[in-house]
């Protein structure tokens, strides 16, 4: 699939399920948002190109993947930053509650001509069971100097503390893990513009989190 | 399949002269089973090394040469290389030695002294007024029971520790470098730190009766036994000139329950020409194994990019609780490329490791980080927080970061973080309106950015790696 | 102090100085007042050596030296000081450390010792507790996080660590509450002596209310227009810019 964006042009955009490859071009303004969730279903690979072609485009991609046991979702993401004063955003978010695998590769590629650019990557992931399994690799090539680039990469179990906090307020081990994980996924969920789409993803998570939880235990 | 071929002629070509070759002070050309006895004869080792060697040789001929597509080198010939050479004539006087070299020298700060001996126009003994110094120096090791000898002296005086430990890190089999090593491996360090010993002093093949000189290919193994520690110094921190095409080093390095070591490598370097490469390749397997519980290795290293290196220090952290660090500050001006990483490999409960790589790029230099994490499935609880950090400077250099993370156990925890900065004319022209001129503003920005690294150095580097840096990066702003 | 005869200052075929003369005594207090794009900001920063992609033309001497002839590190060691508009951010670079390098290098070149690390340290503490900028900043990147305001604030400390003989000061009194504003003022006020001076640069009258300014210069179109003492900057308050012109 290829997108073009024009001149000042904005859309939101959302990678097919299943997975698949998308390559967009950004012309001068234009802004992108691009949703890639994925729930669980069989092994895929989500490949997403952005091309920053016209000065001062914008892009921001969310990702979410909660892979089932024995599912792999890969995410590959290239952007090239070819034209001045851009900015890009990247926030990609992992759960993998069970022996589910996800690859992340995150590549940003800022070329000589494009100065000021201002580009930041974050890749989280909550690993749940000793099966899960997570290969992470966000690659950073850097030709222009006046940028600001950040990028991080972590994965862990969800955070002690706060599932402690919440248990100090009441709710039982099992309910605190799920809103934790809840509210993590909702960030990514909450970017996306339309109401009803983000309910239904917020109930298809929560679903997918109570069976897989669960079942674990 | 033209090796073989080539191999055969070779060797027909020396069954005949071969005897006599002995006393020679260089192999012949090329290699062969032939030029592995060749240099066990006259390293004089004992038996077991010949079949070591023999056993890596015959291995290697049935592998294949590595190719990396960034690497921009000439094909190496194997059989043009002189795999043996004993000990470098040295040069007459100071003059012989290069005028690059030399002014590199005076830049850093080195006294006429010191030169001389850095370049083996004078003996290690000789700088010394009498043998007293350096006695005292082994005089103290030996009380202490601390092995540090040239590796052939091991071989032939410690047989049994080498047989236990050489390739138990890094074995024969491991990479087409490190198996050609293995087979033609002539010179390098020997380190052994009995129980609970601490040694007092940074450990340097500088001080090694031998020449200081670095070998084309170096072993270099320290054992540090339960509850000791040592600290080695790589080389010197004087520039050298690579003579060879190829250079292919080994290091391993064993500690054991409660063990420390540090290995720190401020690059043998020579200035090269201004386009940055001097035509070397200097491929170097670096691997520490944490072997025991609550071990600790770490590297740290100061590079420079003027030749072409690939090295990688990793750790495997096998041990409970072990800790694993990687120091690096990578500095490239010109035309210079650093490639540099680590890889840390966690196998054992609570296990850390800690990566943090900075690097300086100016001018049309280019830095590259590779990274590797693995943490394995029993690696219960373990930690791994790496940072990478650019500083840029000048519009038309390069920073480059690849890390790469497998995590297949759930309860470890996983971080990293990367960023880039600069130094930009703004930047410059506010410290210059505060008194400052503009090569005293970059040393001050470069050493703010650097001093996490170098904080990390033997105090004995510390010094010259500043100047290092001051030298490399003369005149890159503007 | 600082003579500039006919200034004239252009970039990219536009003038943006058309001959500026303006004569600073030691021990005055100097107020430029203007519109933006009115030239004020050029003009400081062609007094502090920013000339980079600028043609200039006329004559500055300081100190009797001729200043467009120096580099920007050496008209600070001469006595020059620039509180930037923008004060830019340095991570990485502790402030302590770099005041520490900046005052060493002007007391050397003014013959003087250099301080010593405690006795910069109470120094710094001092002034800092003054402005009410907090102890740890020292220690953090230059301007660090900081909000337009601290940035502001930075300033005025460096300049009371430095001691400089021309304080230049660029729209100081921007981004900064009434508070922080009496206190920078104070901070000015109390540095005044009758060797050193000041230039002010201001869009606004207020902070003229706190610093009361020997001469007030007003700016239209790249020309000191008109000149007069402390009362032009109210009539500018009360009547405006475009009168003048």
């Amino acid at each position: 699939m290829d997108i073009f964006l024009k001149e000042n042009e904005h859309r939101d955009c959302f990678m097919p399920d299943g997975g698949g490859g998308c390559n967009v071009y950004l012309g001068r303004n234009s802004s992108l948002r691009f949703f890639t969730f994925n729930l669980g279903g069989k092994s895929l690979k989500n490949e997403l190109n952005v091309v920053f072609k016209g000065k001062g485009a914008r892009a921001e991609l969310y990702g979410l993947y909660l892979p089932q046991d024995g599912q792999v979702i890969e995410n590959e993401t290239l952007l090239r930053h070819q034209a001045p004063s851009c900015e890009s955003f990247q926030r990609y978010y992992g759960i993998l509650p069970m022996g589910g695998k996800a690859v992340f590769n995150g590549k940003i590629l800022i070329e000589r001509k494009a100065q000021k650019t201002k580009a930041y990557l974050e890749s989280k992931n909550i690993l749940l069971s000793p099966d899960a399994q997570m290969l992470g690799r966000p690659f950073l090539e850097i030709f222009a100097d006046d940028v600001q680039c950040t990028h991080g990469f972590s994965s862990s179990q969800i955070e002690e503390d706060e599932i402690f906090y919440l248990r100090s307020r009441g709710h039982n081990l099992e309910s605190a893990k799920r809103i934790l994980l809840l509210s993590f996924a909702q960030r990514n969920i909450d970017k996306v513009a339309d109401e009803e789409t983000k309910n239904i993803l917020c109930e298809r998570i929560s679903r997918f989190l109570s069976e897989k939880l669960e079942a674990k235990n | 399949m033209s090796k073989k071929l080539l191999e055969k002629f070779v060797k027909k070509d020396y069954e005949l002269g071969f005897e006599t070759r002995v006393e020679a002070e260089t192999a012949p050309q090329g290699l062969s089973e032939e030029t592995i006895k060749f240099i066990w004869q006259k390293k004089q080792e004992p038996p077991f090394m010949l079949d070591w060697r023999l056993k890596a040789y015959r291995y290697w001929l049935t592998m294949k040469e590595p190719t990396w597509a960034n690497l921009a080198y000439d094909p190496i010939d194997y059989q043009k290389i002189i795999y043996y050479s004993s000990p470098k004539k040295r040069p007459g006087s100071l003059q012989d030695i290069d005028p690059e070299i030399r002014k590199t020298y005076e830049k850093l700060g080195i006294p006429l002294k010191e030169q001389e001996v850095l370049s083996g126009v004078v003996a290690v003994d000789a700088i010394f007024d009498s043998v007293s110094v350096l006695t005292t120096y082994r005089k103290k090791l030996q009380e202490l029971g601390i092995i540090f000898c040239s590796i052939s002296e091991a071989t032939k005086e410690y047989p049994d520790l080498v047989k236990k430990y050489l390739g138990s890190v890094v074995p024969y089999t491991d990479n087409f470098f490190a198996t050609l090593n293995s087979a033609v491996f002539s010179d390098g360090s020997f380190v052994y730190v009995p129980k609970g010993v601490k040694c007092p002093i940074e450990l340097s093949s500088y001080f090694r009766m031998n020449t200081p000189q670095a070998g084309q290919f170096e072993r270099t193994l320290i054992v540090a036994e339960e509850g000791s520690y040592v600290s080695y110094i790589e080389g010197c921190s004087a520039p050298q000139r690579f003579e060879h095409q190829l250079h292919a080093a080994v290091v391993e390095l064993i500690a054991k329950e409660d063990a420390q070591i540090r290995y720190a490598t401020v690059q043998n370097w020579y200035p090269g020409d201004k386009k940055g490469k001097g035509g070397v390749f200097n491929f170097v397997t670096k691997r520490g194994m944490c072997a025991g519980d609550n071990s600790k290795i770490s590297w740290t290293q100061l590079e420079t990019g003027s030749a072409i290196t690939w090295k990688y220090p990793s750790c495997i952290l096998k041990g409970e609780n072990s800790v694993g660090e990687f120091y690096s500050l990578a500095i490239t001006s010109n035309y210079q490329q650093a490639d540099t990483g680590t890889k840390m490999i966690h196998l054992g409960r609570n296990t850390k490791s800690r990566i943090v790589s900075k690097s300086v790029s100016a001018m049309n230099g280019n830095n590259s980080f590779r990274g590797l994490v693995k943490v394995v499935r029993n690696a219960d609880n373990s930690q791994s927080f790496s940072r990478c950090d650019a500083l840029l400077i000048g519009p038309k250099c390069g920073a480059h970061t690849f890390p790469h993370f497998e995590v297949y156990n759930n309860t470890s925890r996983v971080g990293h973080e990367a960023s880039t900065s600069r130094i930009g004319k703004d930047i410059i022209f506010y410290l210059r309106q505060r008194g400052l001129s503009e090569e005293q503003a970059v040393a001050l920005i470069v050493s703010g950015f650097t001093r996490e690294v170098l904080e990390k150095l033997p105090f004995e580097f510390a010094a010259e790696a500043k100047k290092l840096l001051s030298v490399t990066l003369e005149g890159s702003v503007g | 102090m600082l003579t500039i005869k006919n200034l004239q200052v252009s970039t990219e075929g536009k003038e943006i100085l058309k001959g500026v003369d303006l004569e600073i005594k030691a021990g005055q207090t100097h107020a430029i007042m203007g519109q933006n794009g009115s030239g004020k900001t050029t003009l400081a920063k062609i007094i502090a050596g920013q000339q980079e992609g600028f043609l200039v033309q006329g004559r500055i001497s300081f100190l009797g030296k001729n200043l467009l002839q120096m580099e920007p590190e050496e008209r600070a060691k001469a006595g020059i000081f620039m509180a930037f508009q923008s004060p830019i951010e340095i991570p990485g670079l502790a402030l302590a450390s770099f005041l520490t390098s900046s005052l060493n290098e002007i007391s050397k070149s003014r013959g003087e010792r250099p301080l010593d690390p405690m006795d910069f340290s109470d120094l710094a503490k001092e002034e800092a507790a003054f402005l009410g900028l907090k102890q740890e900043f020292l220690a953090r990147g230059v301007n660090e996080g900081f909000s337009g305001g601290e940035r502001k604030k930075n300033e005025i400390f460096q300049m009371r660590v430095l001691r400089p003989l021309l304080s230049i000061l660029d729209e100081i009194d921007s981004g900064l509450d009434v508070d922080s504003l009496k206190k920078v003022a104070q901070a000015i006020n109390e540095s005044r002596t009758r060797e050193n001076s000041f230039l002010i640069i201001t869009h606004y009258q207020r902070i003229l209310n706190y610093i009361k300014p020997d001469f007030v210069h007003v700016m239209v179109g790249g020309r000191i227009a008109r000149s007069g003492g402390a009362e032009l900057a109210l009539e500018i308050e009360e009547k405006g810019y475009g009168h003048l012109s």
